[in-house]
């Protein structure tokens, strides 16, 4: 029947519209404890929020500094090559520096932190989700938003900026490695070249993006944990889920982001 | 004998699952300090009825009386304030992995009141004391039997001093020795806590050693409510099935089987 596609596609953009709603949900009731609750003496413990903050900052420091170290490295000797043929090679270092800190930097340290900690959020909520520990916390009377969601959210607000600006400094190192090794660019002269064309708004609307991709990552993950079913075959799925869904949201809200600043100065 | 207050009464309780009745207007009474069980067969909505009446699910239609105050009508902060005087003991157990014994028999302590930790660790011990653990206060979840992780859960549901405490399926997949030990802890606390329990169980042994009374579910409507001598003695003919286990009779346990899992799947 050529009725029944419509019928298909009917109930796609019903479940489309019942995620985008839960989602929301989950955003404002996540808003409501950490605005809200502490007025209603339900304040979220400060511990938990420390906890957080030392497993997805401190822990991710090194994958961190590892990833963008080796983008400025290949950055550096890609732009070198072409930079060379007209005699620019003095250039690799403001390129380096400007593309990291406005684009590169906030975008591949989401990226990483979506594969390492959306995915570490998702499965720990979706395992307790499918072994009765949430509906355990729900029947103590503990909101399980209030435990388990603000602290996450909160942590990686403030723990992914901070990422950044380390991702910032190890890829610029990188682009140093090459320019000053390989290039014998003289040091001093990188350095002043790398933050003669880089000026503050660079590095703020580059970390002005890091707190829309910290609230996707971690509301994301809480809400495929939230939506877990079907044992640790469902943990799996929803994992995988969580990680692709960050990315794509990752890359749509960079370009919105992106366009606003650009739009704005046009 | 003083008169009996109901603590939790039925009424009229129909659920729906993705368009198959679960609950099909099921009444019941349960009486102060009573310990009643709930029995039937797998997929016949026990569990169903019992999350309804914790609050954690709300019904199709039909009202859940707590003390005379509907459960069904409150919103969730009078549920949440509600359900500190429900304790809940879950067939896996449902202890948050990430804590160790103490820390998961103290956490509603911790979220609820606001002694002191030294005053919350000597209660932790006394209700740890309570089922037989003294002295496994720093062990992890993992390390732990099924049955002593069901102990520590029980523990847990009785940390606030409930006036209520629920159990679902507390003696699935523990040998009969264990199962012996967990009904007679039933009964105990009941007795010296003056609780009023309630036990989902398709245990036959476990119903004739703890209940003061019983009801058997199937289908989602309630067949039986007495004694377990009455239950025993009972002229239905699925009652005594039951009871008996056996294969020929009027339970269709292929339909049964084929009911489940459309459960399942929805």
């Amino acid at each position: 029947m050529n009725l029944d596609i419509f019928y298909k596609i009917g109930c796609a953009v019903k479940e489309w519209i019942q995620i985008f709603v839960e989602f929301v949900q989950l955003t404002y009731q996540t808003l409501y404890w950490l605005f809200v609750g502490p007025f209603h003496k339900k304040p979220v413990k400060s511990v938990a929020v420390f906890e957080q903050m030392v497993f997805m900052g401190t822990k991710s420091i090194i994958i961190v500094i590892f990833v963008m170290l080796f983008t400025g490295i290949v950055l550096a000797m890609q732009s070198a090559f072409q930079l060379s043929k007209m005699g620019g090679t003095i250039y690799v270092a403001s390129l380096v520096s400007v593309s990291i800190c406005r684009e590169l930097g906030p975008v591949l340290t989401a990226l990483v932190i979506a594969g390492r900690i959306g995915a570490a959020i998702t499965a720990e909520v979706g395992s307790m989700k499918v072994n009765e520990q949430i509906e355990a916390l729900e029947t103590m009377g503990i909101n399980p938003i209030r435990y388990l969601v603000v602290p996450k959210v909160v942590a990686l607000f403030f723990m992914l900026p901070c990422l950044v600006v380390i991702g910032n400094f190890a890829g610029m190192v990188g682009g140093y490695i090459i320019g000053v090794l390989n290039l014998k660019i003289n040091a001093y002269l990188y350095i002043q070249t790398a933050f003669k064309y880089l000026s503050l708004k660079d590095i703020y609307t580059g970390l002005s993006k890091t707190f829309v991709f910290a609230m996707i990552i971690a509301l994301v993950g809480c809400y495929q944990g939230f939506h877990t079913k079907g044992g640790a075959v469902g943990v799996g799925r929803a994992t995988t889920i969580s990680v692709v869904t960050s990315f794509i949201l990752i890359i749509l809200a960079d370009c919105v982001v992106t366009g606003i600043y650009y739009f704005k100065d046009m | 004998m003083p008169e009996k207050r109901v603590a939790i009464s039925v009424q009229n309780l129909v659920k729906y699952f993705g368009g198959r009745k679960v609950l099909d207007g099921v009444s019941l009474d349960i009486y102060q300090g009573e310990t009643f069980v709930i029995m039937g067969g797998s997929g016949c909505g026990k569990s169903t009825l019992l999350r309804h009446m914790t609050g954690a699910i709300a019904p199709t239609s039909g009202k859940v009386f707590f003390h005379g105050r509907d459960l069904t009508t409150m919103n969730d902060e009078e549920k949440e304030k509600l359900k500190r005087r429900f304790g809940m003991c879950f067939q896996s157990a449902a202890l948050l992995d990430y804590l160790n014994v103490a820390d998961n028999v103290g956490l509603p302590l911790v979220e609820h009141t606001h002694l002191d930790p030294k005053i919350i660790r000597m209660i932790v011990k006394m209700k740890l004391g309570l089922v037989g653990l003294q002295g496994y206060e720093d062990l992890m979840p993992n390390m732990l039997s099924g049955g002593m992780k069901k102990r520590v859960g029980l523990a847990r549901a009785i940390a606030l001093d409930p006036e209520i405490v629920f159990y679902d399926e507390p003696t699935a997949g523990l040998d009969p020795v264990v199962c012996a030990v967990v009904d007679k802890l039933i009964l105990d606390l009941s007795h010296k806590l003056l609780l009023t329990s309630i036990v989902v169980t398709h245990n036959m042994e476990s119903v004739y050693r703890i209940a003061d009374r019983a009801a058997m579910l199937y289908r989602g409507k309630v067949l039986e409510v007495g004694t377990p001598e009455e239950i025993k003695n009972s002229k239905n003919p699925i009652v005594q099935q039951f009871i008996h286990g056996q294969i020929e009779g009027p339970i269709d346990f292929l339909r049964l089987d084929q009911e489940s899992s459309e459960l399942v799947d929805s």
